[in-house]
């Protein structure tokens, strides 16, 4: 999973999205596709490592301190929604389109907080921005998701049998 | 594991749209400011590099980071006229008036505030 993800964050790296959308901190966020999926067929703390892993592996090898503690915020607030996302999507009252809209909007808050941290309250302003691109980026990646889990789901159950 | 579509899906989306929209509503709550302050951050210490006020027309420029913003000051307005960063968000941001909103250059490490103005609560007596 570890492996899917840095490979999602590379594909995002060389693919300048600033090319359609020029404003910065829009990101794709494919790689939350590998710890959704981690999080929901394997567990919570493998989850939670995927996560951590790929956000400081890719701010060593494509970012900056800088970058690394904004994904970090982003990463740990989104990772928190996963808790809830799991809960609804199991009783069926959500699919993953929203469970990644909740991961998106908490990244992008996370993100921000984490920029008023170094560049002072101004940053909120920014926030309206972030969230509302962020809700077709997450819908997309739920619907992929939507397709994903059940195959990702028998592969890894039956690896554990 | 629920993998189609669902209302919640929908109410979720929305909701977020909905909150984004509203916070873009929120500068425009706030009084006109007075004063302009023009913030450098290098090496990880901020110091205010120029005040001025935001009714006197003026144009000057910022440099740090290797980066140099031209500021401009005029009807009652303040906004980065040009930079050459990157990814010009500063210069995207256009024009700031009301007490309380900025524009950040983030790759120069600029921050320009617009503080003061009448019934500003949020400034400290004094």
């Amino acid at each position: 999973m570890l492996c899917a993800a840095l490979a999602f964050s590379y594909l995002e790296a060389i693919v300048p999205i600033s090319l359609v959308i020029p404003l910065p901190g829009i990101k794709l966020g494919l790689a939350n596709i590998a710890v959704m999926l981690a999080f929901f067929c394997i567990s919570p703390c493998d989850a939670a490592l995927v996560s951590f892993a790929r956000i400081s592996l890719s701010a060593l090898l494509f970012g900056s301190p800088v970058s690394f503690l904004f994904s970090l915020c982003g990463g740990m607030l989104a990772y928190f929604s996963l808790f809830l996302s799991k809960t609804l999507v199991k009783h069926e009252k959500m699919s993953f389109i929203g469970a990644s809209v909740l991961s998106s909007a908490l990244h992008g808050s996370g993100q921000i907080i984490a920029a008023s941290i170094v560049y002072g309250a101004g940053a909120f302003f920014y926030l309206p921005v972030i969230l509302l691109f962020g809700v077709p980026v997450g819908a997309l990646v739920g619907w992929l998701l939507n397709i994903l889990y059940p195959g990702t789901e028998k592969i890894i159950n039956a690896k554990n049998k | 594991m629920r993998t189609r579509p669902a209302t919640l899906d929908f109410i979720i989306l929305a909701a977020v749209c909905a909150l984004a929209l509203s916070l873009f509503a929120l500068p425009f709550l706030r009084p006109q400011g007075q004063t302009v302050t023009v913030s450098v951050r290098s090496g990880g210490e901020t110091a205010v590099f120029r005040e001025c006020d935001l009714s006197a027309e003026q144009s000057f420029e910022v440099k740090n980071n290797g980066i140099v913003l031209t500021v401009t000051v005029e009807g009652g307005t303040v906004c980065v006229s040009h930079s050459d960063c990157d990814d010009r968000v500063c210069v995207n941001s256009g024009r700031i008036s009301r007490s309380g909103q900025s524009i950040i250059c983030a790759p120069a490490g600029v921050v320009i505030t617009v503080s003061g103005g009448e019934s500003d609560e949020d400034i400290s007596a004094g």
